[in-house]
């Protein structure tokens, strides 16, 4: 039986070593990786063993669908739904369905007057964010308000197909991609077994549980007037969205006069509510990136939105660089301004 | 069993190297993260090409980048940027100098950026 | 001394390490660290080092390092793999020549391995600018004990077998 115990020594040193192996694994690099789809910069941190597989899951799927609903390229879906305009129903894919349904649940909730996909023809009007915005006649925006309607929208799931009523209706789902999209990284990220993660789509942040070690994400809020990167402060998130829609984004200034990229789907006009921006944080990254519309409403009916629908935590910022959050976010959000320009109001 | 018998050379490292890659370890999650760095990340494609130390570079550094589209960029103490361009926007060279941690510079055109990581005391992802 | 069986049994021995080797890039494993692989490879150079010049040795290393990178068409890895391999190739048959009393081929074997990982890192750094050894060095060194291990093990096993058997008794 010596033989046996000069078994144990080396079996010791073995485990010891798998171990070691063990607890480096956990403490890995993340995989970082970087997409130019839906118009703008995609950024996915990944942790785990299969954070490789992960992340360009992910990636195709971005692709995939940036094609599926672009209106900026020829093809897709999107593109088929808006030149059938009027004429009927057009078969889809089951993932576009499944989006437009998405949407008008989130129409619902403001009765349209925030969140509406079918401001497509007022937001190509504006251009804003193309190399030639412009402010449009009146009577020509009245004449587009007049298409704007996400009850046109009709959905069958069980043909897997839609229909938009009026002709010259279109469909735009810039509002809500990058959410939609962001639900489906975590999806994938857990599918694969990851449990520490992010992704950055063009703004939109989209965390799964916690930071490696345990403590919670910290997101950056950008200052509406600040530099790229400049915050107003941090909020503490795990398993959430971070989603902001603000008047910073896309716009363009004419005669002194701020238009933004956000289009009001009752007046057809850039929102204007004195608001520089809206900050939704949920479960639901489909969600908060069509309730981060509330930036249409202003800060009460704003605030009002956030409240009905119940599964969000909000922060509106407005002109006079004040910041407003929700209850649920007290001891969550911390200013950090280094410009000292702005008020945290709290308990309001 | 004769292949159990383990020299004594063996056994040293074997255990030298367990020691040492246990102090590998702690000295990576300890030691490196003390001082707040700069570090710009120049990815093509998505991949990673190159990744500075901005605040370690006391000679200015030119990096040459030839595939497909040609274009400079100029690592110096504590900042980057396009310096030169083939692209016809020049949007990245136009971005001007990146000093802090969250600045970027994008080339659509050679799917380049340039982009500066680094232990942002507070921040871990930017929404915006 | 029968050159002829001699130059035969090399040739089988590269056609072995090359097939070995190829067999290898199809078995998966699961660290995602650039440069951890099995090392299956190592047991043929090992049987060479037993038995053969260091000549024959390095002869063989390469051309299975050169004909693995043409078939698998990853031409571009062949400065990494050519440097480890024939670096840790060297510093086994030294260790095997003058140190057979310290190490066992399993302590040779886990040497060999962390050269070849330490070397493809290096050449690596030098290629990318940049100091990526250090982040990875932990688990480089851990794998390579493990691997080396188990291949040396196999390895050890061989060639005492080999040396029971007389198999190369007319070339030695």
């Amino acid at each position: 039986m010596r033989n046996m115990k000069k078994l144990i020594y080396p079996l010791l040193i073995l485990s010891l070593l798998v171990f070691l192996t063990g607890c480096d694994m956990g403490r890995q690099k993340p995989v970082q990786s970087e997409d130019f789809a839906l118009g703008t910069i995609i950024n996915q941190q990944v942790y785990g063993a299969n954070a490789n597989k992960a992340s360009e899951e992910v990636s195709a799927r971005i692709k995939e669908l940036d094609a599926l609903w672009t209106i900026n390229s020829p093809g897709g879906d999107i593109n088929k739904l808006n030149n059938n305009a009027g004429q009927g129903y057009v078969e889809l894919n089951p993932e576009t369905v499944s989006i437009l349904m998405k949407a008008r649940k989130i129409s619902d909730l403001s009765g349209g007057a925030a969140f509406d996909i079918t401001v497509a023809p007022l937001v190509k009007a504006w251009g804003i964010g193309t190399d030639n915005p412009q402010v449009p006649a009146d009577d020509v925006v009245k004449k587009l308000v007049s298409l704007v309607n996400y009850q046109d929208v009709l959905v069958d799931e069980a043909t897997n197909s839609a229909s938009l009523q009026k002709t010259g209706q279109m469909v735009d789902l810039g509002g809500i991609a990058k959410g939609y999209i962001g639900d489906i990284a975590i999806e994938i990220y857990k599918k694969n077994g990851i449990t520490s993660a992010f992704a950055n789509l063009g703004g939109n942040v989209v965390v799964l549980g916690n930071k490696p070690d345990g403590s919670a994400w910290k997101v950056g809020i950008q200052n509406p007037r600040g530099e790229n990167g400049e915050i107003v402060g941090v909020v503490e998130v795990a398993d959430q969205a971070v989603v902001t829609s603000g008047d910073y984004q896309r716009y363009f200034i004419k005669d002194g006069k701020r238009y933004c990229h956000i289009i009001d789907p009752h007046t057809g006009y850039p929102a204007d509510t004195g608001l520089m921006s809206v900050t939704i944080i949920a479960s639901s990254s489909t969600e908060a990136d069509g309730m981060s519309k509330a930036f249409v409403l202003g800060l009460e009916k704003g605030m009002d939105l956030v409240k009905r629908y119940g599964q969000a935590e909000a922060i509106f910022i407005t002109n006079d660089k004040k910041i407003y959050v929700t209850p649920g976010l007290q001891g969550k959000f911390h200013l950090e301004d280094a410009t000292n320009e702005y008020t945290y109001i709290q308990n309001w | 069993m004769n292949t159990r018998i383990f020299k004594i050379g063996d056994k040293i490292l074997i255990v030298s190297i367990a020691i040492l890659a246990a102090v590998f370890m702690v000295w990576n999650t300890v030691g490196v993260s003390t001082d707040k760095k700069l570090t710009a990340v120049i990815t093509q494609n998505g991949s990673l090409i190159r990744q500075i130390n901005l605040n370690d570079l006391n000679n200015p550094e030119y990096i040459y980048l030839n595939e497909g589209i040609n274009q400079v960029i100029l690592a110096e103490k504590g900042r980057i940027r396009f310096i030169e361009s083939d692209c016809p926007n020049q949007t990245c060279v136009k971005t001007g100098w990146l000093t802090k941690s969250g600045d970027r510079a994008v080339c659509i055109p050679s799917q380049v950026v340039i982009k500066i990581v680094g232990d942002n005391e507070q921040v871990d992802i930017f929404a915006y | 001394m029968n050159k002829k069986k001699r130059d035969a049994i090399i040739i089988i021995l590269i056609c072995n390490a090359i097939l070995i080797s190829l067999l290898e890039l199809i078995i998966p494993i699961p660290i995602p660290v650039p440069g951890v692989k099995l090392g299956l490879g190592n047991i043929i150079t090992i049987i060479a080092i037993a038995f053969l010049d260091l000549k024959d040795v390095l002869t063989i290393v390469l051309l299975r390092c050169v004909v693995v990178a043409v078939l698998s068409k990853g031409i571009t890895v062949l400065p990494f793999s050519l440097t480890g391999g024939l670096l840790s190739a060297v510093i086994m048959w030294l260790l095997y020549k003058y140190l057979s009393r310290v190490f066992s081929i399993k302590g040779i074997s886990i040497i060999g391995a962390i050269t070849h990982n330490l070397a493809q890192l290096i050449v690596a750094s030098l290629i990318l600018r940049e100091i990526v050894i250090l982040y990875y060095l932990p688990i480089l060194l851990i794998s390579a004990v493990i691997t080396g291990l188990i291949t040396g093990t196999i390895s050890e096993l061989t060639v005492r077998e080999i040396k029971k058997r007389d198999i190369f008794a007319e070339i030695i």
